[in-house]
């Protein structure tokens, strides 16, 4: 049986950029039922780490869906703060982007847990 | 949950066209080996039906694909052979590769075991009654130039005989005229 996750992936990395037509069929499908889960948020970000290039508009998709995730109740918990952690260190550095990211979270929530603000931190100063 | 299938088909068709780019792609992940399924094969149907151009090597995996599909087994099943008769007749018409699989499969005897005789007696009867307008309405009568061409090996005793030779046939014709 085909990996159709896998398969969409590939299709969409083939030139190795992501332009603004790619981004908006993504964003159709993966927003479609009005929510991101974290499979679809773990599979924008694969797909980040794999383009050579990729227009603003795919920074402005993957930082939807991390709020989308993270602050659907408003606050962000320690295990919503690990999973950030993860995905953040998994290739070993924090770009800029990520920076950003943990900046609006910071700005948005309600209340942050204390590992948040740890990983918000450690991240800011490196 | 996202809807992969139907997301991947989108991005490949984003701009119209499959390219070798994205030939590769989908051999990689529909045909490792150079296998494919019926899921694999309806996905890359369903995408030529859709896109306004493929590259040569899109026929070529949709192809071999379907001739390794169909005779895995040496025999054509009622099973496939319906499963063919609804892919030709999906769009309503019949195209250029199409006529050429009918060309290389008129006239033949009809199965002797009973539960693929309907089948494919429909098969035969519409591709003919189709490739003959088609054929007429075109003025070229030379289409049906591969089951002229080797009469001999399209009167097969086995209903999977004269099915595999005829798309083979068709591949070969519609290879060569790519």
């Amino acid at each position: 049986m085909a990996n159709w996750r896998d398969l969409a992936k590939e299709a969409l990395l083939a030139d190795g950029k992501i332009d603004e037509r790619e981004v908006e069929l993504v964003r159709k499908e993966l927003f479609a039922d009005g929510v991101i889960d974290r499979s679809e948020f773990e599979w924008l970000m694969e797909v980040k780490r794999e383009a050579a290039a990729a227009v603003p508009s795919f920074q402005k998709l993957l930082f939807s869906a991390i709020r989308n995730i993270v602050l659907a109740d408003g606050k962000i918990s320690a295990d919503e703060a690990a999973w950030l952690r993860s995905w953040i260190f998994a290739d070993g550095k924090v770009d800029a982007d990520e920076k950003h990211w943990l900046k609006e979270l910071k700005l948005l929530a309600d209340q942050v847990s204390p590992e948040f603000m740890a990983l918000y931190n450690e991240c800011q100063a490196s | 949950m996202a809807d992969w299938r139907k997301l991947s088909k989108a991005i490949l068709l984003a701009d119209g066209k499959i390219d070798d780019r994205e030939v590769a792609v989908l051999r990689k992940r529909l045909a490792p080996g150079g296998n494919l399924d019926e899921a694999g094969l309806e996905y890359l149907l369903e995408l030529r039906g859709a896109a306004q151009g493929v590259a040569v090597a899109f026929n070529q995996l949709l192809f071999d694909g379907m001739k390794r599909y169909l005779l895995a087994d040496g025999n054509l099943s009622t099973y496939k052979a319906s499963w063919l008769r609804r892919w030709l007749f999906a769009d309503g018409k019949i195209d250029f590769a199409e006529e050429a699989l009918a060309a290389g499969t008129q006239g033949r005897r009809p199965p002797d075991e009973p539960g693929l005789r309907g089948p494919v007696q429909a098969v035969h009867g519409d591709l003919t009654v189709s490739v003959s307008r088609s054929l007429a309405r075109n003025g070229n009568r030379n289409r049906s130039a591969p089951a002229a061409a080797a009469p001999h090996l399209l009167l097969g005793e086995r209903v999977d005989r004269p099915f595999r030779l005829g798309l083979r046939l068709c591949l070969e014709d519609r290879l060569g005229q790519i």
